[in-house]
């Protein structure tokens, strides 16, 4: 027996073992990443074979660095742009309440017809029953609506605002990027098929929604800096689910979803 | 020649033309890798999976810096190791890595004996457990350099330190490996 372990035969036995752990299983990045490239807006096409143009390249390749990096890789839904890592949000959404601007006028369930400039939608899900508030903005064109719960079984409310579930929903024709969706550091996105449409499960981290209005200014669209959100398209609307505690609650919400009835 | 798979160097050449779906199949060949090296720097799933996605994403931002002709690889763990490291430094929490060795493991040639299977087993699982004595520094470098068979020039990326500095680190981790299993059982690491 020798004193002193053997160094090749430690390094077999570390090599031998790297092939025999167990990892988390690896998540689909290349999808990830390609769908993120594709939905990038004036995507660079460039070469590095010429000298000439290699130049140019580095210069474009220096700006979209700093402006590609930082802001423009994003994802597009009708009418809602989801753009990642953008700056902080200084724009916050005070923690300390709800403000009744980012949802809109309340109304009555009965007034919506009247109000919307499209059919609404609200999930028949046995544990959400009525909703608690119902808030219409405009902009934009056809007008936007908020159904809002508060706590339910198994949709349990925000501590600070009292809110649980929040389904927004607007016409998905509007123009491009009416509304936007910030995610920063942290956040997870999940392209996910909802009702047979596109859609990403978003998670973790800071995000929130704003929209800008005639004047070009961000005004807030929700209350929530931080949880989970689930966005898509159907019947020609653009919808979210904010407040499920997973992606499973989300889908069954979303799968519930039809014609609100008021009677 | 039809049909046949694009090398890495070809599928980075198209990708610099801004080519997203030879790019896509250049991560699809490297993910596994990057998520690894990514998850043995964090030691957290979730983080290492932005990690990665976040360190091909600025690769491809960065292609016109690559330089023409060369292998793709290094490169790509270099940056997704670099942003897998910023993440840690950034992140509050404590790493948590947690690796485990599979049960049955697939044997390459003839199914060893069921006597040779448990001493094989036992011996990873000791060796493992040597690794978790170590301190965070030392059990990452081995972990970079065993695990994820990095390059040096990979590891310094990940390590965030200079390329003279790897084998140095690496040089002093094994040393305080051989001297936790030498205060174990010496003997199952001799024998054969």
């Amino acid at each position: 027996m020798t004193d002193r372990l053997d160094d090749r035969a430690l390094e077999a036995a570390l090599a031998e073992l790297g092939g025999s752990l167990m990892y988390p299983p690896t998540p689909q990045l290349a999808t990830a990443v390609a769908m993120a490239l594709r939905a990038q807006p004036g995507r660079r096409s460039w070469s590095f074979g010429r000298p000439l143009r290699r130049g140019l390249g580095l210069g474009l390749a220096a700006a979209l660095l700093v402006v590609g990096v930082a802001a423009a890789i994003g994802f597009a839904l009708g009418g809602l742009r989801i753009t990642f890592g953008g700056p902080s949000p200084e724009s916050a959404i005070p923690s300390d309440g709800v403000s009744e601007r980012a949802f809109g006028d309340p109304v009555g369930l009965d007034e919506l017809g009247a109000r919307l400039g499209f059919e609404p939608l609200a999930p028949t899900l046995a544990e959400l029953g009525v909703p608690d508030h119902a808030y219409v903005a405009e902009p934009p064109s056809g007008g936007s609506l908020a159904l809002i719960w508060g706590d339910r079984p198994g949709f349990a409310a925000d501590r600070g605002s009292g809110i649980g579930v929040v389904l927004t929903e607007f016409r998905a024709d509007i123009g491009p990027e009416t509304f936007e969706k910030m995610l920063n550091s942290g956040v997870r996105v999940e392209s996910v098929s909802v009702n047979e449409g596109p859609g990403y499960w978003i998670e973790g981290g800071e995000h929130f929604f704003f929209y800008r209005d005639a004047d070009g200014e961000v005004v807030e669209d929700t209350l929530r800096l931080i949880g989970t959100a689930l966005v898509w398209e159907q019947d020609g609307l653009t919808l979210r689910i904010e407040g499920a505690p997973s992606l499973r609650d989300a889908l069954r919400i979303a799968s519930s979803l039809s014609p609100l009835r008021t009677e | 020649m039809e049909g046949r798979p694009l090398t890495d160097v070809e599928l980075i050449e198209r990708a610099s033309h801004g080519d997203v779906a030879a790019y896509e199949e250049l991560v699809r060949r490297y993910e596994q890798l990057a998520f690894r090296v990514a998850y043995l720097v964090c030691g957290d799933a979730d983080e290492a999976r932005d990690a990665a996605q976040e360190g091909f994403l600025r690769a491809w931002h960065a292609l016109p810096r690559f330089r023409s002709g060369a292998e793709p690889r290094p490169w790509l763990m270099q940056i997704v190791a670099n942003a897998a490291r910023n993440r840690r430094r950034g992140s509050t929490r404590r790493s948590n890595l947690a690796l485990r060795v599979a049960q049955d493991r697939p044997s390459d040639g003839a199914a060893p004996s069921p006597e040779v299977a448990v001493l094989a087993d036992e011996r990873r699982r000791d060796l493992l457990a040597a690794l978790s004595r170590l301190r965070e520094e030392d059990r990452l470098v081995i972990a970079l350099r065993w695990f994820a068979d990095l390059g040096e020039v990979e590891m310094a990326a990940a390590l965030g330190v200079a390329r003279g500095t790897v084998k140095s680190r690496l040089s002093r981790a094994m040393g305080r490996l051989r001297e936790v299993l030498a205060s174990g059982d010496r003997e199952a690491w001799t024998d054969d």
